[in-house]
């Protein structure tokens, strides 16, 4: 890792603070209100790719499998993740519809591939030549991924449906699952100070 | 001596943290190095008033419609509650309870501390208000769980002859005042709790 003397300010209190190098593994906090400020972890990009590239599999299956089917009298319903917002756009309410279909569909895929590509471009060894275009559409479409409040959400349906008939979840349900793990990895692999030291030392 | 960048007469670029210029490869454009957030303020506030007036209908219109051969009834976020907790599923009531009810409302009222001791200027115990606004930042997307229900439920429950579960004019409502204090959250720069804070000396 390259070490830098350079001067930066906590995103949280804006104290400026010298940049220091750290050991492997090390954690830099800021030295007025103690929010995180970086890690040494030099296989940052490396790992967080490999976590995206899982995910991306995953959030194919749960796509394209069922989710969760219901049994009652005789009758049997089921659903996809696509499911929800059809339902939701069927009975009128579009807004919602559009909403769920963004917060559970839409954003988490776009990061997903906007990831991939920059962080795939950068272990190949060069700048992605997109980088300024795909590093605001991640910043701007993460915030809205919401599929682990939607994971707890479907457990919450499982229980309050299972009083009144069987619900079986199905395969895109441990899918989810398994994305869900996976975002969890790679936020906890990502460190944003590796990533502009690897993407300056491509530039050179 | 600590020292803030704005102080310093220092800007921070957006994207990747350095100091005084746009990112090395132009991932920050030139109207994005800003010392605060623009407008911070007055945009967070818009956004919070329109949370608490839809506040209300989101809590006493019904969220969810169900129907079946023994009669229909409608739900409203408490009443669902009210519903699960009866019904013996303690720990699901809880969560609801909480996503639902708790957050919303915890937001709306930590949202109105933030905006107002940063607007009257109170250098108040600036690490907890930032910790707060680090907690806000995190709770406010699970209150969606109520909605993600609602569509789940609705997606299975359409047996026509037998029993159907429609969502209610409250479904939207909440909706709105979820997503209505995100952006209120997003608009606040937390900076400007530490503005009005005295240097420590030496």
């Amino acid at each position: 890792m390259t070490t830098t003397h350079s001067l930066i300010a906590c995103p949280e209190c804006d104290t400026l603070q010298r940049a220091i190098a750290l050991p492997k593994g090390g954690v830099a906090q800021c030295a007025l209100c103690a929010a995180p400020l970086y890690r040494n972890k030099p296989d940052s990009v490396e790992h967080t790719l490999a976590f995206f590239i899982g995910a991306a599999i995953l959030f194919v299956i749960a796509n394209l499998h069922p989710m969760l089917s219901l049994e009652a009298q005789g009758l049997r319903t089921t659903t996809t993740l696509l499911g929800a917002s059809q339902a939701l756009f069927n009975h009128g309410e579009s807004i919602l519809a559009i909403l769920v279909f963004m917060t559970t569909i839409l954003f988490p895929g776009v990061e997903i591939a906007t990831v991939i590509y920059i962080l795939g471009a950068l272990h190949r060894g060069h700048v992605p030549r997109l980088l300024p275009l795909a590093f605001r559409v991640v910043e701007a479409v993460r915030p809205w991924g919401m599929i682990q409040v939607l994971m707890v959400g479907t457990l919450v349906s499982l229980v309050k449906l299972s009083h009144i008939a069987t619900v079986v979840p199905g395969t895109a349900l441990y899918a989810l699952g398994g994305v869900i793990l996976l975002f969890s990895a790679a936020e906890a692999a990502y460190e944003p100070r590796m990533f502009w030291e690897r993407v300056e030392e491509l530039r050179r | 001596m600590i020292t803030r960048a704005a102080q310093a007469g220092l800007l921070v670029c957006r994207a990747c943290g350095q100091l005084n210029r746009p990112c090395m490869l132009g991932v920050a454009r030139e109207g994005d190095l800003y010392g605060r957030k623009p407008a911070s303020l007055a945009r967070s506030w818009a956004f919070l008033t329109a949370a608490c007036i839809l506040y209300i209908p989101a809590n006493l219109l019904p969220v969810m419609n169900s129907g079946s051969l023994f009669g229909s009834s409608s739900d409203t976020i408490m009443s669902g509650v009210r519903y699960l907790w009866n019904s013996g599923d303690w720990g699901i009531a809880s969560i609801i309870f909480i996503a639902s009810i708790v957050f919303p409302g915890a937001k709306l009222a930590a949202l109105a501390l933030l905006l107002s001791t940063a607007e009257r200027r109170s250098a108040w115990w600036p690490r907890g208000r930032t910790r707060i606004y680090r907690v806000l930042d995190v709770i406010g997307r699970w209150s969606m769980t109520d909605i993600f229900v609602t569509a789940i439920v609705v997606a299975l429950v359409q047996f026509r002859a037998v029993a159907v579960i429609t969502p209610g004019p409250g479904a939207l409502a909440f909706g709105a005042v979820v997503i209505l204090t995100l952006f209120a959250s997003m608009s606040f720069d937390p900076r400007l709790i530490w503005d009005p804070v005295e240097a420590p000396r030496g």
